[in-house]
This record gives structure tokens, C-alpha cells and sequence, in this order.
């Protein structure tokens, strides 16, 4: 009898979970459905849900319009700089502030934390000014620069900070005793970082590496700001700029958008289990 | 013997002239230059820029669209002190930048060619932050009119829209003609008792919810955006008249669509070409896109709120700049004078995106007949109901010349949501915001 | 052994301040530096057409005293978006991980996928979407509300339903807090509800006892994290709504935007840049204040 009920509930479960992923899909479904339809047929009423006939080149006249194949390598220029950049620099500085015991550590810690509080519009603009004084407005060294310093994009959810504290809780759970035995073979800090911590940390890493892929991938914001020439625009700059251009010509604007998301859905497809894995490993806690 | 002297002297001046211009040889001049606009924009500034370049080998102009965002990418380049050496920049954000001594006086730069007169030009398209001092022209004439599709007036039985200012429709011709043209999914208008307000497949009227569209008729009536003794203008008779007559064609008479409805319609100019919008109140511009979708239209004046305004139509609000921190003001200016010129841009005009600067393009008939006249952008009356109303009953827009134009703008335009939402009407909806306006009217540029 | 340790501290202090430096380095260059220059601006008039001039604290005045009227209804909104944001994100994505964390549920690699999607969809992408489904006239949403009979909605168009219509939205991009349960739930040793089922203990009861427990200091996190973006909350208003309709979701840091890039007063910006920061200080702070009544750390067993 109980063991009914239990799969009854188990039952409605998986029905659930179901039911909410057709509604999660719904969106990209009505962007397909959308994106393949000729201005008449968008318009139409009662609404048209299969596209007839299926306007294809819908894809080849929205993406001629705009160089979209170069904003790509743009975009790709500026995350992969910023990957390698979060990376080295979280490393080195989630393992200063972990592995070695100095005086004022944790002090350092917390005021390296109030960061996420702080407003990213509100130092927006200096460092807008600062950067253009310094004449390096419009090429890639605001936008990747920072994340050598552990600084990332606006957002907070794999921010800069967000990913020093990621791997500093993940570097806080291997034991000591494995760096000692190190230690006493006389090796320094930079080995004990690179032989014993890095390759135990690997999904930790490739997790924060992904966070700042994506992040950076969908920043609107700082390339809206810094990047005025468009042979340097970001794809996400381009979409702004082709809605822009095409405001209310929705199944050009589907279709630019659908591109827009394939390089990071790919990406996300690849490396997505080392995302719940590489928080799971890291025991969240305060 | 005098006369071999003089043609030998002759020669040597020209000889003189031809040495001196291979010794200035010039050293090549690269300029920034930003707009912003549709496609077809791009395309036309592109143009320009390339015939420019033929014509002036040594200058390049380094073209840069940016199509949205334009007032904050500006703000940031002028804040980093990275500013084009000429752009658009819309009127509001160039008196203030003219006034910081940011801009050029265009004035000053025509008086010192001698190729060009002030007179040129059509005194109304200079645009001034003080007396004698004006930071440039309009980027294109442009001017407010209707525009409707002829089939959707066919199939309604109606008359094609007058094309002369003096014989504008009355306000009560005008609802009536939208009326009919509001069509809801059973093919009723708006005038039989059965109509379905809320199943509307073709609306009879679109107009834009900002000043392009009511300041015109404001205008006409009579009325002013800020008032000359500092008042604010739009909570006055002659302006609430207009607001409440719009505003009800909205909420009332379900003949326009509201700011809600409007974001499920393409742009103004392809809800006219898919007969979304039977009549669309406008500037002048959409006649490309009208003429690219190969829709038969027609275009008419705007009407008239009572039968004692004049008639009033305004242009676009945006100018060309040249920014004092350009390193080669000559060449700017250059560029500047060949963008104003319409001799260059003819294709454009005639396309229909812009109209032109210069005086003679409208009086004269010759120069008329190459952009105006016999062409798909241009139908049969737009010269009489477009562009010698440009020409004849002009008025700036007030972000031409009000002071703080933005910050008074934006307590204004969710105050106009709220009469075209229905939530208020016209003169409660102005009154509740009188007191936050008051504070910030300081009065008009070169005023 | 005094001196060594005392040479130990001296040497393990340089090796932490230098393998740290690089994100001190960019706390003071990128953040710190900046604020505190920003924190000078927010007392000038500075406003890039102009000369700039020390005006004292009148860009705070104005702005409390009412003198700017879109303040208070900014703060409004915002907080009022970022309470409501907040629950509405958590239980969606906490709902969503705990049925994805159901013992052999299938197609799991293609479910997570799909409730994670929406996160890397970039938010101009997502905003065309929602966008085009909530069109009042052309949309799916009021389509399928006129079949079932049912009036339809102004959705983001109309003030009284923009609020709703944009948690709609955020729901479905809260991937990121889904994974982060996610994790933790898979983190939980099952010995603890072994114990639980010995005891004869239903799904309810292991559900109170141990999940809940368990999961406070993640669900601690997420409130904390979420609740400092959502105070931040910019992109929708910029790109969707325009801060309106009828100023409903004019949120401070779109208001700062505005206020610096099109009313180009960048002085009276970096105050309201200010007055968000203690604001988001003073929130988070209560925050970890109360976290001690509620949070349960595995670590003081």
C-alpha cells in the first residue's frame, strides 16, 4: 500500500519535472517558430504555430546584414582572454588566502568580499574616465585587463569575486597534510600550487572558467561602453545594433538572436556537468 | 603690348597656382565621423562619405554607425574626451555642448567661405544656442505629415486626404475618416454600434506618443512646450485641447492604437505597408520604406484642431556637429558643407529619406524636379503637402531650444502614457506634474 | 623557536600578501580606487559638458529631500522588485533542483540542460523573446489566455502587470541558484537519510529534517547573492521597458544610467551610485545578522 503511494508521488515527480521543462522549452521554441516565418505569417491571427512555407533564408538575410561572423572572433578574443585571466589570477589568489596562514588574512578576505556589494555603474564611470585618459578606449585592454586582477563582469553570480570564493572553499577542503609533505621535500609555494593543488581542483577550475565564459560571452554592458568602432563589436554589441536597425522586423530578429546563442550553448552542452560538479565539490558555506 | 604683358602675368598666376597646389600636396587627414539611422542611412552616409573621399583624395572619413544607444555612446565618447571630429548629435545634447564651447559655430565657418552663402541655406534650419551663434543645420529636412495606404481608403469608400494646408481637415473629419478606416476582425468599423474595440485588426490612425507628433498641432494651436514667461506650456488650453482630442482618439474612439497595443506592431512604417494602420502621422522619412514595399500611398496634411489654428509642421530633432576638439577643423568643415550640400546626396532625397537644406531645392522648380517629383517616394501632391510646408509653416521642436529638454522630457512622457493609457486625462494628467516641471524650466537657449 | 616562528610568520605573510596580489591589485585599481573617486564625484556637479565645482552634499540633499522627483519612486521599485525577485527566483529554483535531484529521474543530462539553458541565453536574446510572447496583440501568452476563455494582459506594457510579467522572466533565467541547490542537495551524505528511513521516517519527514537543515547555508547564500543582483537589477528596464510604463521600473541603476548618460550629470550619478551601496550594504548586513536564528552550519555538530 505504501510502497503505491510512493511511487504514485515519484510518478507525479517526473511528470512535473516534465511539464515544467515543456514550459522551460516554450520560449525557444516560439524563437524557432518565429525565426522561420515571413513578416505576413508573424502578423497573422489566429496565430500560425508551424511555419509555412519555412522561410530559411530568413538565417542568410539577417546574419549579411551585419558582419556577424567577425563579432564572433571578436567576442572569442575577448573571453578567452578573460578566461585565462580569471583563472590565473582566482588561482593565485583563492590559494593566498587558503592555503597560507598569514596575519590579516580573513580580514583581507572580507574586504576583497564587499566588492560584490558594491554597484558596477558606480565605478563604471571612473573607470571609464581613467581608461579613456590612458587612451585605451576602443581596443580590448578594458575589457580584459581587469579580469587579471580577479576583476570580472557585472555580474555577480561568477563575477570576479564570486570565483575566488568558489575555489577558496574548494582549496579549503584539501587536507594540509598533503602541501606539508610537499613542504618538507623542499618544494615552494608555486609547485605545491601547481603539482598537489591545481590537479585536485580541476572541476573547480573548469567551472569558474565556464562561469567567466558565459558572463563575458553575454556581456552587454562594458562593450556597449568601451567599443565605439564597429570592427570591434561584440556579438552581443552586434544584436544591439541589428535591433536597432531592424526594430520590429521579428523574424530577422529571431533569427540573429538564435545565432547569437549557439556558441554558448555549445560550450554550456560541452563542460555542463562540471558545473554542479564543480560547486558540488566545493561545499558551499559561508 | 599691355595686353602681352597682362596674359603673361596671367600665366604666371596660374602657374604660380598650379606650383602652389602641388606643393600643398596635402599630408592625408583621417576623420571620425558618427550617425546614427536606419540601414538605409548607413548606406547613404556611406555614399557620401566615399564621394567625398573621390573629390578630396587626401581626406578619409571614417564613418561609425552606432543605431542605438547613440545619446549614451556620445555622452561617454564627449566624457572621455573622445569625441568624433563630427557627428549627429540630437539638438538637445548639442545646445549643451555648444554652450561648454564643445561645438562649432557653423555661422563663423560659413562666413569664412567664400563658396557659400548664409542665404543657402533655409534660415529656418539653422539651429542656435544664443544670438548670432548656431551649432550647426538639421541633419536632413524632415517634416510631419499623414501618410496613408491608398487600398485600405479604396476599399473604405473614401476620399484620398487633401493635400493643401489651407484645405486641412477639421478634428471631426478627421475622427470621422479614422473611424471608418478602424476595422476589428469582423470587418466592422468604428462607427457601427457592434464594433469590437478589442479585436482590432486594422487601426485607422498611429502616431507617436512624444513631441514629433503633438507639438506640430500644440504648435498650430498656438500653444508652446515651455511657455515665453517660463511657464509650463503643456497643462495651458491651446496644448490640452490637442493632448485631449489624441488622447481620445486612443481611449475613447479606439481608432489609434494605444502605447500597449503599439509594441505588438511593426515599425510605424511597415504597420502602414501591412495595413495594420490605415493613416500614420509622421515625419517624412518613412517614405523610403513606403516606397521600398511597393504599397500604393498617399500623402495629406495634418489636420487642423479648430478651425481658428494655423498650420504648423516641424522636422526631425537631430544636427550635425563639429566638435572644437577636432585637430583638422578645415576638413571637418569640408565634410560638413558636403553633407549639407544636396548636390551630393540627390539619390538620397529622391529615395525619400531626407529633404534637402538649401532654399533652392524647395524654390526653384528645376532643382524641385530632381528629388520631389516623379519618383516612387514621392506621390502626387507631396510637394504642396510636404515640403512647402516645411518650407512655409515651420516650428522648431522644442528640444531644439528649451533647457533641460531631457530632464523635462522624461517627467512629461509617462505623463502622456498616462492619458493615451486612459489613467487620466489631459489636463489632470499635465496639472500633476506642473510642480515638478516648474523647477527645471530655465527658460530657451538664445532666448 | 621564538625567532623561527616569528622568520615562519614574516615569510608565510610575504608569500600570501604576494600570491594575493593580483585580486588586491584589482580590488584597489578596479574597485576600491574607483569608488572612491566616485565618492569625490557624487560631491561635484560634475556633468561632462560642464566645469566642474564642489557643490557639498547637494546631490544627496536633492535626492532625499525629494527635489529629484524619480528617487524615492526608484527606490521603491527597486526594493519592492528585489523582494519580490527574490522568493520568487529561490522557490522556482529550489523546486526545480530538488525534482532534479530524484533518485534515477530520466533523461536527467537533457532536463538539467534545459532548466539551464535560459541562464546562458544572453539577456538581449531572452528580452526579444519574452518581448515578442508578451505582445499584447501578436503574442503566444494572451493567445493561449483568449483559448482557455480568459481575458488577456498588458503584460510588461501595462504598469500594473509589468512587475509579474518580468518575475516571469527571471524565474526562468534562474539556472545559476538552480545549480548551486543542485550541488548541494547531491551533497548531502545519504547515511543521513538512511538513518531517517530506519526510523521508519516518510519523504515529508526527511524533507523537514535533513534537506532543509542541510540546506540552509546554501539557501543562506543564494538569498545573499541574489538578493545583491537583484538590487542591481538593470537590463530588463533598459532593454524591455525603458523604465516604464509609467515609471514602474525605473530601478536605481537604471536611473543612475540615465541620470549619468543622458542627463549627463555624473556627479548626482555617483551619489545615487553611493546611496545603492548602502543600501545593498545595509540589507546584506541585516541579512547575516539574522542568518545566525536560521542557518544551521554542519560544522558545530
Amino acid at each position: 500500500m505504501k510502497k503505491r503511494f510512493f511511487g504514485a508521488r515519484r510518478a507525479l515527480g517526473i511528470a512535473g519535472a516534465f511539464v515544467l521543462a515543456a514550459m522551460w522549452l516554450t520560449p525557444f521554441l516560439w524563437m524557432l517558430r518565429s525565426s522561420l516565418m515571413d513578416m505576413t505569417q508573424i502578423f497573422q491571427y489566429p496565430l500560425v504555430f508551424v511555419p509555412s512555407p519555412v522561410q530559411w533564408e530568413n538565417f542568410p538575410n539577417a546574419l549579411t546584414s551585419l558582419p556577424f561572423f567577425d563579432y564572433i572572433r571578436n567576442s572569442f578574443t575577448i573571453v578567452l582572454g578573460c578566461v585565462a585571466g580569471i583563472l590565473f589570477s582566482c588561482t593565485l589568489s583563492a590559494y593566498g588566502l587558503s592555503r597560507i596562514a598569514w596575519k590579516g588574512r580573513d580580514a583581507v578576505f572580507y574586504l576583497l568580499m564587499t566588492s560584490i556589494m558594491l554597484p558596477y555603474f558606480a565605478t563604471l564611470i571612473p573607470n571609464f574616465v581613467i581608461w579613456s585618459e590612458l587612451g585605451l578606449t576602443n581596443t580590448y585592454v578594458p575589457l580584459i585587463l581587469p579580469s587579471w586582477f580577479g576583476v570580472g563582469t557585472a555580474s555577480v553570480f561568477g563575477g570576479g569575486m564570486f570565483n575566488i570564493f568558489l575555489l577558496r572553499q574548494f582549496f579549503r577542503t584539501i587536507p594540509p597534510e598533503l602541501d606539508e609533505a610537499a613542504f618538507v621535500d623542499g618544494a615552494g609555494h608555486m609547485t605545491i600550487l601547481l603539482r598537489v593543488i591545481v590537479p585536485l581542483s580541476k572541476p573547480s577550475l573548469i567551472c569558474i572558467g565556464l562561469f567567466t565564459f558565459l558572463n563575458t560571452w553575454n556581456d552587454l554592458i562594458n562593450p556597449l561602453i568601451y567599443l565605439s568602432k564597429e570592427n570591434r563589436y561584440t556579438i552581443q554589441l552586434g544584436l544591439r545594433t541589428f535591433i536597432g536597425m531592424y526594430n520590429a522586423q521579428w523574424h530577422y530578429l529571431m533569427a540573429a538572436a538564435l545565432f547569437a546563442i549557439l556558441p554558448a550553448l555549445l560550450v554550456f552542452l560541452v563542460g555542463q556537468r562540471y558545473f554542479v560538479e564543480g560547486i558540488a565539490t566545493s561545499g558551499l558555506k559561508g | 603690348m599691355t595686353r602681352r604683358i597682362l596674359s603673361l602675368l596671367l600665366s604666371l598666376v596660374l602657374l604660380c597656382a598650379t606650383l602652389g597646389a602641388a606643393a600643398q600636396e596635402q599630408e592625408p587627414v583621417t576623420l571620425r565621423f558618427t550617425f546614427w539611422g536606419s540601414a538605409a542611412e548607413k548606406n547613404a552616409i556611406e555614399a557620401l562619405a566615399a564621394s567625398f573621399h573621390e573629390a578630396y583624395p587626401y581626406i578619409t572619413v571614417e564613418t561609425q554607425h552606432i543605431p542605438s544607444d547613440y545619446e549614451a555612446k556620445m555622452s561617454a565618447m564627449v566624457a572621455g574626451n573622445e569625441e568624433p571630429d563630427l557627428g549627429y548629435v540630437r539638438d538637445f545634447m548639442a545646445l549643451e555642448f555648444a554652450e561648454a564651447g564643445k561645438l562649432y559655430n557653423v555661422l563663423d565657418l560659413i562666413e569664412a567661405d567664400d563658396s557659400l552663402e548664409l542665404e543657402d541655406f533655409a534660415e529656418d534650419f539653422f539651429l542656435y544656442w544664443d544670438e548670432g551663434k548656431a551649432y550647426g543645420l538639421y541633419t536632413a529636412g524632415e517634416s510631419y505629415a499623414l501618410f496613408y495606404n491608398e487600398a485600405a481608403f479604396e476599399k473604405a469608400g473614401l476620399d484620398p486626404l487633401p493635400t493643401s494646408p489651407e484645405e486641412a481637415l477639421t478634428w471631426d473629419e478627421f475622427l470621422e475618416i479614422t473611424q471608418k478606416l478602424t476595422l476589428d476582425r469582423n470587418g466592422r468599423n468604428a462607427l457601427d454600434p457592434e464594433f469590437d474595440s478589442s479585436k482590432i485588426v486594422q487601426y485607422g490612425l498611429r502616431f507617436d506618443f512624444n513631441q514629433g507628433a503633438y507639438m506640430p498641432l500644440v504648435t498650430a494651436n498656438g500653444g508652446s512646450y515651455v511657455t515665453e514667461d517660463g511657464q509650463f506650456g503643456l497643462n495651458q488650453p491651446e496644448a490640452i485641447e490637442v493632448l485631449d482630442a489624441l488622447g481620445k482618439m486612443v481611449t475613447d474612439y479606439h481608432v489609434a492604437p494605444s502605447p500597449a497595443a503599439v509594441k505588438s506592431l511593426p515599425s510605424t512604417a511597415i504597420s502602414l505597408t501591412t495595413s495594420q494602420a490605415a493613416i500614420i502621422m509622421i515625419g517624412q522619412w518613412v517614405l523610403l520604406d513606403l516606397a521600398e514595399s511597393g504599397v500604393p500611398f498617399g500623402v495629406g496634411v495634418l489636420p487642423k484642431i479648430n478651425a481658428d489654428a494655423q498650420y504648423v509642421t516641424s522636422p526631425g530633432w537631430g544636427t550635425v556637429g563639429i566638435f572644437t576638439s577636432t585637430e583638422h577643423p578645415e576638413e571637418a568643415y569640408l565634410f560638413w558643407k558636403w553633407l549639407c550640400d544636396p548636390v551630393n546626396s540627390v539619390e538620397v532625397h529622391k529615395a525619400g529619406l531626407w529633404m534637402p537644406l538649401m532654399s533652392e531645392w524647395y524654390t526653384n522648380p528645376e532643382y524641385v524636379s530632381l528629388w520631389a517629383e516623379d519618383n516612387p517616394a514621392h506621390p502626387e501632391g507631396y510637394t504642396e503637402a510636404v515640403m512647402m510646408p516645411l518650407y512655409e509653416h515651420f516650428a522648431k521642436h522644442p528640444s531644439a531650444f528649451v533647457r533641460n529638454f531631457a530632464e523635462i522630457d522624461a517627467i512629461v512622457l509617462p505623463a502622456l502614457e498616462r492619458i493615451f493609457m486612459g489613467e487620466a486625462g489631459a489636463q489632470e494628467a499635465m496639472d500633476a506634474i506642473e510642480a515638478e516641471v516648474e523647477p527645471l524650466i530655465e527658460g530657451t537657449f538664445g532666448n | 623557536m621564538l625567532a623561527h616562528s616569528k622568520r615562519v610568520e614574516r615569510r608565510n605573510l610575504r608569500a600570501g600578501l604576494l600570491f594575493s596580489l593580483p585580486a588586491l591589485l584589482g580590488f584597489l585599481l578596479f574597485t576600491a580606487g574607483p569608488m572612491i573617486i566616485s565618492l569625490v564625484m557624487s560631491f561635484t556637479d560634475y556633468s561632462i559638458a560642464k566645469p566642474v565645482s564642489f557643490v557639498g552634499l547637494k546631490n544627496y540633499v536633492d535626492l532625499f529631500s525629494g527635489q529629484d522627483i524619480f528617487f524615492w519612486n526608484s527606490v521603491k521599485v527597486t526594493l519592492i522588485f528585489a523582494l519580490c525577485n527574490v522568493p520568487a527566483c529561490l522557490v522556482t529554483a529550489f523546486l526545480i533542483a530538488l525534482l532534479l535531484n530524484m533518485k534515477k529521474l530520466p533523461c536527467l543530462p537533457f532536463l538539467r540542460a534545459v532548466f539551464y539553458i535560459p541562464t546562458i541565453i544572453p539577456i538581449i536574446a531572452t528580452a526579444m523573446i519574452f518581448m515578442w510572447m508578451m505582445s499584447p496583440d501578436f503574442g503566444l501568452f494572451n493567445y493561449l489566455l483568449e483559448l482557455l476563455g480568459l481575458p488577456g494582459s498588458g503584460w510588461i506594457y501595462d504598469a500594473s502587470s509589468v512587475l509579474p510579467s518580468l518575475l516571469m522572466m527571471t524565474a526562468w533565467c534562474s539556472g545559476n541558484i538552480m545549480v548551486v541547490f543542485l550541488a548541494a542537495l547531491q551533497g548531502i551524505p545519504r547515511s543521513l537519510y538512511e538513518a531517517i528511513e530506519v526510523d521508519g521516517g516518510g519523504q515529508i519527514r526527511k524533507f523537514r529534517h535533513i534537506t532543509l537543515p542541510m540546506m540552509t547555508p546554501t539557501i543562506f547564500f543564494n538569498l545573499v547573492m541574489f538578493m545583491v543582483s537583484s538590487l542591481q537589477a538593470f537590463l530588463q528596464a533598459y532593454i524591455m521597458t525603458q523604465g516604464g510604463p509609467l515609471n514602474s521600473t525605473n530601478y536605481l541603476v537604471y536611473y543612475l544610467y540615465r541620470t549619468a548618460f543622458e542627463f549627463m550629470e555624473m556627479g548626482k550619478a555617483s551619489a545615487l551610485g553611493w546611496v545603492l551601496f548602502v543600501i545593498i550594504a545595509s540589507l546584506a548586513g541585516l541579512m547575516f545578522y539574522l542568518s545566525k536564528y536560521w542557518v544551521v552550519y554542519g560544522d558545530e555538530r
